[in-house]
């Protein structure tokens, strides 16, 4: 018994002196952003540079099933990427299968020549990252187009990949895939779910278990953090079974809270979930249309929101896995977007800082009436997700002849010169239209928030 | 018929149906002399700037002579002739070369000989080149350059002026090329075409000539012409929905650049050049367009009052469409009316720019009430401006509803009848007055005078309406009785109802003016381009609209009113059985007042179900 636990002292010495020696040196830490389709660098101009931005240039297209058998890469460089230290060109394969090995000189091609126009506009290209959504089963093949890419990509050019958390479990390929990339970027969001999402967006980092599980492969990884949100309908099946029904869920693209927020056919409920993530439920009460979207009483929509504690949390756990090299967040928001957070807010929440306070704005612009004077009256709201409702006053220099609210913005005239809009609790949007002003004279517009 | 076969033949159609929809989209404006970007000064083109009665030439280029004899230019020639077109990269210029050397080695050559031969030489070059491979372009250029100043030949010079304008272009020089194009557009004796010439400007510029044009506008201030071309193209409007979507995929200025400022600068700076009097006459009209761009009609007026009484300049077709333009945008609605009616009756003035102007000059009426010159220029802008114009729209920068619905909308509701009658009285003959003879027999017919309305149709041949209009005064002859005992009044009030909801859209819907898209001409109440006082009036006509061509809805009315009198009466029940008909056979997509239909149906069903 005691030779054998000096044995075991022994070879957990050797172990750890051997561990001691490979150690590589803590990777700089780093915080990056997806940039996606549909993502515009306008939503925040004055934002510092981003140590990587992953940004979609474009999809693996073909196989069997699809559209196009024949396989094909489309890819460019969207005119207004934001400022980055490095960039990463993201290919997306949209089908849940490993494209075939034929398309890695396909892709090669198609790299070096967004390689050339990247040098062209001075901008540091680090790599390529392949978002493919392979299943567990297949990642043998992904290893070979992997294999195969790299034998394709000219030199210089590394290889990242996203990576699902299910590929780590034991008895997977994922090591032989790893091999082939000099970076992975495992996915804490969205895991499967296949009822659309009704457990949250974000998952819980668990140092203690996904540390081990990423670093025995000795290559640099990054976490990927959710700082979006999403609305999805709910059944009535949803209200009595705790929004756990198998009713299969819709996702809305197109509404805000302020949508259903203002309208009175709904009620709100307020919740967390497991990943700290803000639950807006909105409940039909009667019978109601917005929109295109008709809801019947117990029908509702429910609003799933990041918030910084769940950013900072996350940041925090990342940090705790040893030998992460940094975090990317999902994603750099489109214009307009109320539902993910601003890059300023995400970096601020990462970093444990208060954000830069913004005022609420008004945005004015000329209706060009030839006949009167009509204005675009947009509000620009600083922090448009507040939990408190929110009243503003707007006065106008000149006498109003009339005002045409925006559809579903509560807003009216509450004198000859004055508007009054009153936003419930999260109901506003970072860049919201009220309407249009018409007066018979030149006029100015001035913003007051009332208690 | 087979279900299946059922089924593919409805989804065919469908598809058709939405294909159609989807490929002609119908045009949906309205009022838009009540949007400033109507107002703007008009897009000008290349051709504006081409003089008429240019002299021209066409001898054949150089090198592009039939090869008559074996000559070693003859056979340069022929060689050449390989590549006059744009030509495959692999093609072997060795013998070309070649011959090219022979040519120049011939001795016997003349002096207008050894030009074409110099010419060749540089046309060579330039056909190697590709904006990506320049040098051979550079080379051409200094080729072209120095031939321009040896050679004497005026064809193959001119020819030289235009190769070396391409090359500009190739090269990337906007501006160089840009003024040997419009230098050869007017020049007598060219031998380059006025389309060629035209193409390729249009090709430099664009719509506008782009961020190019106006980083190097001061360029063009070497000659009068060279300023105008250039400040008038940068100057050209834009339009988000307009006609210059036609260009998106051309250079164009970028929407916020601040043109106009560096523009009357500019004018400021080299006003010495426009001081002849063509020039001042370019001044005033460049003046006018930069202000106004920069949305600045008072200044854009303070310059043309500054023009002289006689000047020419002031029967410029764009110095009346300017000058109205700027009092219109001041509000000075009455003042646009002259300018616009001199711009419609100027010889000078294209169709289009008379379309222009016909419909300025509906806004003007309408906003100073005179409905019958209004529905004058309505017309013929639905009868001549529409059928004769539309095609050279998209050459200007002006855009009017060419859905006809303001012309609609005016003789449906808008105009009074009497202002109807008024004009038929004013303009008995002119061209589509059954449009508006046919107008007001149905406005006449929902004021109830079916006798008039009868006869009206008649006169038109409109013999279905006018044999409907004829029973319908007997039936309402019968139904305004008052010697009639209460029970027969009640029964003829029903039969006239009964009538009513037996035509829908045959009696009191105007079916000559909308093609089906009524409802989309009627939204007054989102529509911003109106004072208070016009909004309210517009919505009230509007909504009158609505309940006067409604068929049912006065055959409702009427009906109600019989329950009313009737009572529980075979007639009473029978009057409400067909109002609720009538009530659920209204389109509430295009009557509105649902919650008045839902409250006349709830209404009479219980009268129908009570004990």
């Amino acid at each position: 018994m005691r030779l054998a636990a000096l044995l075991l002292a022994c070879l957990a010495l050797c172990g750890c002196g051997g561990a001691l020696r490979s150690q590589p040196p803590a990777p700089k830490w780093t915080t990056g952003f997806w940039f996606w389709q549909g993502s515009s660098a306008s939503v925040s101009p004055s934002a510092p540079p981003v140590d990587a931005l992953y940004f979609q240039a474009g999809e693996i297209d073909g196989g069997p099933g699809q559209y196009r058998q024949e396989w094909s890469v489309y890819a460019n460089v969207p005119g207004d990427l934001p400022p980055a230290a490095e960039y990463w060109i993201v290919l997306r394969f949209n089908s849940q299968s490993v494209p075939d090995v034929q398309v890695a000189p396909l892709i090669a091609r198609r790299i070096s020549q967004l390689r050339a126009e990247m040098q062209q506009q001075n901008r540091n290209l680090a790599g390529i990252q392949l978002d493919i959504d392979s299943p567990t089963r297949a990642l043998p093949q992904y290893a070979t187009l992997l294999h195969e890419l790299r034998k394709n990509l000219a030199p210089g050019i590394g290889i990242s990949i996203t990576a699902l958390l299910d590929w780590f479990r034991d008895g997977t390929a994922i090591g032989d895939v790893i091999k082939e990339v000099d970076e992975f970027v495992p996915q804490f969001y969205d895991l499967n779910d296949p009822h659309a999402f009704r457990n949250g967006i974000a998952a819980e980092i668990d140092s203690a278990k996904w540390g081990p599980a990423f670093a025995r492969f000795g290559k640099r990884f990054r976490i990927g953090i959710s700082t979006f949100g999403r609305a999805r309908s709910l059944s009535r099946e949803d209200a009595t079974q705790n929004g756990t029904s198998a009713a299969i869920a819709r996702i809305y693209g197109d509404l805000a809270p302020v949508d259903v927020a203002s309208n009175s056919a709904f009620t709100l409920r307020t919740s967390h979930n497991d990943a700290g993530e803000l639950v807006l439920t909105y409940r039909a009460t009667r019978k109601v249309t917005i929109g295109y979207n008709q809801f019947d009483p117990g029908e509702g929509v429910q609003f799933i929101l990041p918030t910084a504690e769940t950013v900072r949390s996350a940041v925090e756990s990342a940090k705790q896995i040893k030998n992460c090299a940094g975090v990317v967040f999902f994603r750099w928001p489109a214009s307009n977007e109320t539902l993910a957070m601003l890059p300023e807010e995400v970096l601020a929440a990462a970093n444990g800082i208060v954000p830069p306070s913004r005022q609420d704005t008004l945005e004015l612009s000329d209706g060009h009436c030839a006949a009167v004077h009509c204005t675009d009256v947009v509000l620009i709201s600083a922090k448009p997700l507040q939990p408190a409702a929110l009243r503003y006053h707007i006065h106008s220099s000149a006498e109003l002849e009339y005002f045409l609210p925006e559809d579903r913005i509560p807003i009216h005239m509450s004198g000859s010169s004055d508007l009054e809009l009153s936003l419930p609790p999260y109901a506003g949007r970072r860049r919201m239209y009220l309407g249009r002003a018409v007066t018979l004279k030149p006029a100015q517009f001035t913003l007051q928030p009332t208690p | 018929m087979k279900p299946a076969h059922r089924i593919l033949r409805y989804s065919s159609a469908l598809f058709f149906t939405l294909a159609l929809v989807w490929a002609c989209p119908f045009d949906d404006t309205l009022r838009e002399y009540l949007d400033a970007h109507f107002w703007l000064p008009f897009s000008k083109f290349p051709n504006a700037f081409a003089k008429r009665n240019v002299r021209r030439v066409s001898a054949p280029y150089a090198g592009m002579r039939k090869a008559e004899g074996t000559s070693p230019l003859d056979k340069l020639r022929d060689a050449y002739q390989e590549i006059s077109q744009p030509s495959s990269a692999d093609f072997d210029f060795t013998k070309l070369q070649e011959s090219l050397t022979a040519a120049r080695a011939d001795q016997s050559l003349s002096r207008k000989d050894r030009e074409e031969v110099d010419l060749i030489d540089a046309k060579i070059d330039m056909r190697r080149g590709e904006p990506d491979a320049p040098d051979p372009l550079r080379t051409a250029k200094s080729k072209l350059q120095q031939f321009l100043k040896t050679a004497r030949t005026p064809e193959f010079l001119s020819e030289a002026r235009g190769w070396l304008a391409h090359v500009d272009y190739l090269l990337g020089d906007q501006t160089a090329a840009g003024k040997i194009y419009l230098d050869e557009l007017n020049r007598p004796g060219s031998n380059l075409s006025q389309e060629t010439l035209l193409n390729s400007l249009h090709m430099n510029y664009g719509y506008d000539g782009g961020s190019e044009l106006l980083e190097h506008l001061e360029e063009y201030f070497d000659t009068p012409e060279h300023a105008a071309f250039a400040i008038q193209l940068a100057t050209n409007p834009h339009w988000e929905n307009g006609p210059v979507r036609y260009y998106e995929h051309e250079p164009r200025l970028d929407r916020t650049t601040p043109a106009s400022p560096r523009i009357q600068a500019l004018l400021e700076k080299h006003s010495d050049l426009l001081k002849s009097q063509a020039g001042a006459n370019a001044l005033a009209l460049l003046g006018m367009r930069a202000a106004l761009r920069a949305g600045d009609p008072p200044a854009a007026l303070r310059i043309a009052e500054m023009v002289p009484a006689g000047a020419d300049v002031r029967t410029e077709p764009d110095f009346f469409w300017m000058l109205a333009s700027s009092h219109f945008l001041s509000r000075d609605f009455s003042a646009a009316e002259q300018p616009l009616l001199d711009l419609f009756r100027s010889s000078r003035s294209t169709p289009s720019q008379k379309s222009a102007a016909a419909y300025g000059l509906c806004g003007v009426y309408r906003k100073t009430g005179n409905t019958i010159e209004q529905i004058r220029f309505a017309l013929w802008l639905r009868s001549t401006g529409l059928a004769t114009d539309f095609p050279q729209l998209a050459d200007q920068t002006i855009y009017w509803a060419t859905s006809g619905w303001d012309l609609s909308l005016l003789l449906d509701t808008e105009a009074p009848l009497e202002a109807l009658q008024a004009f038929l009285d004013k303009y008995p003959t002119i061209k589509d007055v059954r449009i508006v003879k046919y107008a007001l027999a149905v406005r006449l017919t929902r004021a109830e005078r079916y006798d008039e309305a009868s006869q009206l149709y008649q006169s038109i041949n409109a013999f279905a309406r006018a044999g409907r209009m004829r029973q319908l005064a007997a039936l309402h002859h019968e139904a305004t009785r008052t010697d009639l005992p209460p029970a027969q009044l009640q029964e003829a009030k029903y039969k006239v109802a009964a009538f009513f909801r037996s035509h829908p859209d045959g009696i009191f819907f105007n079916d000559n003016l909308w093609q089906g898209l009524q409802r989309y001409a009627l939204y007054g109440d989102k529509d911003s381009h109106f004072t208070r006082e016009e909004r309210e009036a517009q919505i009230t006509a509007e909504r009158k609209l609505k309940d006067d061509q409604e068929e049912r809805w006065r055959a409702y009315q009427i009906l109600r009113g019989v329950v009313q009198d009737a009572g529980e009466t075979d007639l009473g029940r029978k009057a409400a059985q067909l109002a609720i008909q009538c009530v659920r056979g209204i389109s509430r997509e295009r009557f509105g007042r649902e919650d008045d239909l839902r409250d006349a149906d709830i209404e009479l069903s219980k009268w129908l179900r009570q004990p």
